[in-house]
C-alpha cells in the first residue's frame, strides 16, 4: 500500500473566461456609472438654468416695481408742476427786471454826495448826466477819426460852474476824482470872466467825468429764486 | 486602450459637452437676460431717486410758494402788463409833493419793444465769470416807455425827488438828468459869500429822462449779453 502523503499548497487559479467576455462584463458593470455621470451633468445644467430663471424672474419683478414707482412719482411730480411754473416765472421776472434795470445809477445819492464834496469857492451852474444804454454801440464804425484814449465808461456827467481862481478848478477836479463811480475827471475850458456890475473876477469852467460800472446800483442783479 | 477606457473617455467628453452646451446655450443667455433686466431696474431706480429728489425739492419749494407769488406781484408792480399811466401820474405827483418840488411836466412816449440784455454781475466787467455762470432764465418780453420829466425846486428838493422816484413801486430807470440853475449866474452878493451858500438855496430846474417798462405778449426777444462798457467802447 502506498502511503499517501498529501502536499497541500496554493492552487493556481486559472481563469478560463476569455478576456472579451470579461471586458464586456466590466463594461456592463460600468454602464450604470456612466449614465449617472451623464445625468449628473444634465442635472448641473438644469440647476444652473433654474437658478438663472429665478434671477430673471426676480429682476423682472424689480423692474416692474421700479416702473410702477416711476409712474407714481411722475404723477406726483406732475401734480407739483404749478410750483415749478411759479418758480420759473419768478426767475424770469427777476432776470427781466435785472436786465431792464442793469444800467441804473442812483442819482439822488450822487447829488447828495456832491453837496458834501464840492470844494469851497466853487459853485455849479449846470449838471447833466447820462447813461449809455447797454445795447448801444459806441465807437466809430469804419470811420478813420481818432479813438478816445480815456475809458469812456458807462456814461458821462458834465458840469459847468465857476470858482474864484484856477486853483479852485483844480480842486474841483480832484474832488470829482475822489468820488466812487467817477473816473477821468476832465475839463475842456476854464476862463476868467468879470461879473457884470462888479469888478470881481471868477473862473468859469466846463468839466466832465466818466461813470464807471461801480456807479451802477445793481440792486436788482441778485440771484434767481432757486 | 481598452474599450472600457474609451467608453469612460467618451462619457467624460459627453458630460463636458453637456455642461458647456447647457451653460452657453441655456444658462448664459438666461443669466445675461437677468443681468440686463437688473440693469434696467437699477436705471429705473436711479431715475426714481432723482424724481424723489425733485419731488422733495418741489415740496420744500411749495412751502415757500406764497412768498414767490408775492414776488410775482411785486414784479407786476415794477413792470406791469400795461402802461398803467394813471397810477404813474399819481406816483410821480406824490413823489414831487413828498419832495416839496414842483413837477412841471411829464411826457411819456409810446411803448416800444425792448431787445433785453442779459444782466451781468459786478458791473459787467467779468466776462469769464459770465461765461461760467449757470443757464440764464428766459426773459419776459417787455416794452419800454420813454418819459421826460421837468421839476423845479431847490437843489435838495429835486435831489429828494430823484430819491422818491428811485423808491417808486414801479421800476423807473433814469437815463439822464440835467440840472440847471434858475439864474444864469449867481448874484454878485452871492458870489461874495460863496463859501457859505454855494448857491444851493436857489431854484434849480431838473430835467429827467428815463424809461418805464411794461410786459407785452409779443414774441420773446432774443437776449443780448451786456458787454462791459470798456470793451464796447473799444470796438
Amino acid at each position: 500500500m502506498l502511503g499517501s502523503s498529501t502536499t497541500t499548497g496554493t492552487m493556481p487559479r486559472v481563469n478560463l473566461l476569455p478576456p472579451e467576455i470579461a471586458e464586456k462584463a466590466a463594461v456592463r458593470r460600468s454602464q450604470g456609472a456612466m449614465v449617472l455621470v451623464g445625468v449628473a451633468a444634465v442635472g448641473v445644467v438644469a440647476g444652473l438654468y433654474m437658478n438663472a430663471s429665478a434671477k430673471v424672474n426676480d429682476a423682472n419683478e424689480a423692474k416692474a416695481e421700479a416702473a410702477a414707482a416711476s409712474a407714481k412719482l411722475t404723477t406726483e411730480l406732475n401734480s407739483l408742476q404749478n410750483v415749478r411754473d411759479v418758480y420759473a416765472q419768478v426767475d424770469a421776472a427777476k432776470a427781466t427786471l435785472a436786465s431792464a434795470m442793469s444800467t441804473e445809477v442812483l442819482w439822488s445819492s450822487y447829488l447828495h454826495d456832491l453837496t458834501l464834496t464840492i470844494p469851497d469857492n466853487v459853485w455849479l451852474q449846470t449838471l447833466t448826466a447820462s447813461i449809455d444804454g447797454p445795447t448801444a454801440t459806441s465807437g466809430n464804425k469804419g470811420t478813420t477819426s481818432a479813438r478816445p484814449v480815456l475809458d469812456p465808461g458807462i456814461g458821462v456827467v458834465s458840469f459847468t460852474g465857476a470858482g474864484f481862481h484856477y486853483y479852485d478848478v483844480a480842486e474841483w477836479l480832484e474832488s470829482l476824482a475822489r468820488q466812487k463811480g467817477y473816473s477821468n475827471a476832465y475839463f475842456t475850458e476854464a476862463a476868467k470872466h468879470v461879473y457884470d456890475g462888479t469888478d470881481r473876477e471868477v473862473v468859469k469852467f466846463t468839466s466832465s467825468v466818466n461813470l464807471t460800472p461801480a456807479a451802477l446800483s445793481n440792486r436788482y442783479a441778485k440771484g434767481t429764486s432757486r | 486602450m481598452t474599450k472600457l477606457r474609451q467608453l469612460w473617455l467618451l462619457t467624460a467628453l459627453a458630460s463636458v459637452a453637456i455642461l458647456a452646451g447647457g451653460y452657453f446655450l441655456l444658462v448664459s443667455p438666461k443669466a445675461g437676460k437677468a443681468a440686463s433686466l437688473r440693469d434696467e431696474a437699477e436705471t429705473q431706480q436711479q431715475a426714481n431717486t432723482r424724481l424723489r429728489a425733485q419731488i422733495a425739492q418741489l415740496n420744500r419749494q411749495k412751502k415757500d410758494l406764497p412768498r414767490q407769488q408775492a414776488e410775482l406781484q411785486k414784479f407786476a408792480a415794477k413792470i406791469p402788463n400795461n402802461p398803467a399811466l394813471p397810477a404813474l401820474i399819481r406816483s410821480l405827483s406824490d413823489a414831487a409833493d413828498n419832495a416839496g418840488a414842483n413837477l412841471y411836466s411829464m411826457s411819456p412816449s409810446t411803448p416800444t419793444l425792448v431787445a433785453a440784455t442779459v444782466p451781468t454781475t459786478a458791473g459787467a466787467t467779468t466776462g469769464a465769470k459770465t461765461a461760467a455762470a449757470p443757464a440764464t432764465p428766459a426773459l419776459l418780453p417787455i416794452a419800454q416807455i420813454p418819459i421826460a420829466l421837468n421839476v423845479v425846486g431847490s437843489y435838495s428838493e429835486v435831489s429828494q425827488f430823484l430819491s422818491e422816484i428811485e423808491g417808486l413801486p414801479r421800476a423807473f430807470l433814469v437815463t439822464s438828468i440835467a440840472l440847471t440853475q434858475g439864474d444864469e449866474s449867481p448874484s454878485a452878493e452871492k458870489v461874495e459869500k460863496i463859501g457859505s451858500s454855494k448857491i444851493y438855496d436857489d431854484l434849480v430846474t431838473l430835467k429827467v429822462t428815463g424809461q418805464l417798462y411794461m410786459t407785452t405778449k409779443a414774441a420773446p426777444v432774443a437776449p443780448v449779453t451786456a458787454k462791459p462798457a470798456a470793451t464796447t467802447a473799444a470796438k
